[in-house]
């Protein structure tokens, strides 16, 4: 034991530098400033409202800007997801599941429209802020 | 009795015309809980409301009352629905209730009955279990469908007009579309996605294989498979019953009753569920030797059972249901002439779904030492009352 105990090489130090994100990402011709949205004056909060009804539910909602993901929040019971900076051509993502029936809606106009309810099951979904 | 028949048969048919009238309608089919659950699993605790004619062709008849206290409450304030309050009612929707008449050959009034039952332990109630969510959430299936809409959505957002495109999959998603309707430019593009990622690269290649492709359908049936084998964990419950004369508000009747059912096959491959089915109650009645009226007759019966659910292959519903059991009856009390304290039976019910709430059981009581056999037929309607509350919210 102790031998082989000798021999034992220390394991590789994880690299800090990769993101494992950036594969699923397109990223091209894409600077710090056409994705800034502090100094954006048509950039506005939205709230996206999940109400989970006759059971439990869970929901992710994920804000993309061409093709970057920039916020992303999950919920485990009734309630407001907040992305503080939205632009218009913004797409929001929304992936869960839900025991009973679940309704999200969106305080922005968006295409589809919201609000849209979800029998028991997966919520798979998607919204294109206008 | 011919008039009572017709009216019976007129109502089956306006029902089965509705029936058909709503599945033109929805070509998705949605499945509820208390649609896909075992006849047997509803006879043992109610979700909602049960409506039952038993013992159509025996003397004694009962038309019987099943309900939650908590199907009521949410029928009149429909908030408790939300999960935040839902969740906190549990003990009340384990909590069912029964009222009966009993009624004798004529249709006569020949008794009531009420009782209450509660579940002990019910692991079945999936509406309730964060590790259901989990469970179903983070299925490898499930990720793959979830990780595709993310990336999907990723790419709509680089799109120069994406209103078309999201259009297009919402459609797709819902199970309006079928992958090989979408346009193959949105087609190019999820393949395009899904080929990017080793998260969807194993549902890229199904996409490629199976152009009928649902989403809906494939999420659909993630969940319900994965709630099937849920709702084979283990329901206890006990109870009370009691019926009173028909000539004085007094229990002629009283039985304490306990019923554990259990899935035997869980995780199985198989479509059809078989379940472990034990009731036991001790039962106590009027003693007939004695002049006065009193409960000092009791009898203890323990039935050991198997319940077999064949389902139909893609809808997962159970529409024939087979059960075996065993009975055993001993008797506490003074005996009657020719009476035996030990007894035994077999017993067998055919179960048939003739509407989707509706199910008719045909039960068999056989008793090897006389050669003794007896038949009842009985008439179960489950009413999804909360779904429908649901839907107002």
């Amino acid at each position: 034991m102790a031998k082989s105990a000798k021999k034992a090489k220390p394991k590789p130090k994880p690299d800090t530098t990769s993101n494992t994100k950036t594969e699923t990402m397109t990223t091209q011709g894409l600077t710090a400033n056409s994705l800034a949205t502090a100094e954006a004056p048509h950039s506005q909060p939205v709230d996206v409202t999940f109400n989970f009804t006759s059971g439990v539910g869970q929901a992710t909602a994920v804000l993309f800007r061409k093709g970057v993901l920039i916020n992303m929040q999950s919920i485990s019971k009734s309630g407001n997801v907040n992305f503080s900076e939205v632009q218009s051509g913004d797409v929001i993502s929304i992936s869960g599941v839900c025991a009973g029936k679940a309704n999200v809606a969106i305080n922005t106009p968006t295409t589809p429209v919201t609000p849209e309810q979800f029998n028991a099951g997966l919520i798979i979904a998607g919204y294109l802020v206008n | 009795m011919t008039g009572k028949f017709s009216v019976l048969t007129a109502g089956l048919l306006i029902c089965l015309c509705v029936q058909v009238k709503a599945q033109q309608k929805t070509p998705n089919p949605v499945f509820t809980a208390d649609s896909l659950a075992t006849g047997n699993y509803k006879d043992v605790l109610n979700s909602f409301f049960q409506f039952a004619f038993e013992r159509m062709t025996s003397p004694n008849k009962e038309l019987k009352f099943t309900g939650t206290p908590f199907a009521v409450m949410a029928k009149l304030d429909t908030t408790l629905l939300v999960d935040t309050l839902y969740t906190k009612y549990r003990a009340l929707r384990n909590l069912n209730y029964m009222v009966s008449l009993r009624l004798d050959t004529s249709f006569r009034f020949n008794g009531f009955s009420s009782g209450i039952k509660y579940a002990i332990i019910n692991k079945r109630d999936e509406t309730v279990s964060r590790v259901f969510l989990n469970t179903v959430r983070n299925h490898a299936r499930s990720k793959q469908l979830f990780a595709l809409n993310d990336l999907i959505m990723a790419k709509i957002s680089t799109m120069p007009n994406p209103a078309g495109a999201i259009m297009e999959y919402t459609g797709f998603r819902q199970g309006i579309t079928n992958f090989n309707a979408l346009s193959q430019s949105l087609q190019d593009t999820i393949l395009a996605v899904a080929a990017s990622s080793d998260a969807t690269r194993g549902l890229g290649e199904i996409l490629k294989r199976n152009s009928d492709f649902n989403l809906a359908q494939t999420a659909d049936s993630i969940y319900q498979d994965l709630r099937s084998n849920f709702n084979q964990n283990l329901l206890w419950t006990v109870g009370v019953t009691d019926t009173t004369y028909k000539d004085q508000l007094m229990f002629s009747n009283i039985v304490i009753h306990t019923e554990l059912i259990k899935g035997l096959n869980k995780f199985s491959t198989s479509k059809n569920d078989l379940e472990l089915n034990i009731r036991s109650q001790l039962q106590l009645a009027d003693d007939t030797l004695q002049l006065k009226r009193d409960l000092k007759r009791a009898v203890f019966n323990f039935e050991p059972g198997i319940n077999w659910a064949i389902k139909t292959r893609h809808t997962r519903k159970s529409y024939l249901e087979l059960k075996f059991s065993g009975g055993y009856f001993y008797n506490f009390s003074q005996l009657y002439a020719g009476e035996e304290r030990n007894r035994l039976f077999f017993n067998g019910t055919i179960r048939i779904r003739v509407m989707n709430d509706i199910w008719v059981p045909v039960e068999f009581k056989y008793e090897p030492k006389n050669g003794n056999l007896f038949g009842f037929i009985n008439v179960r309607a489950n009413f999804k009352a909360l779904a429908g509350a649901a839907r107002m919210l």
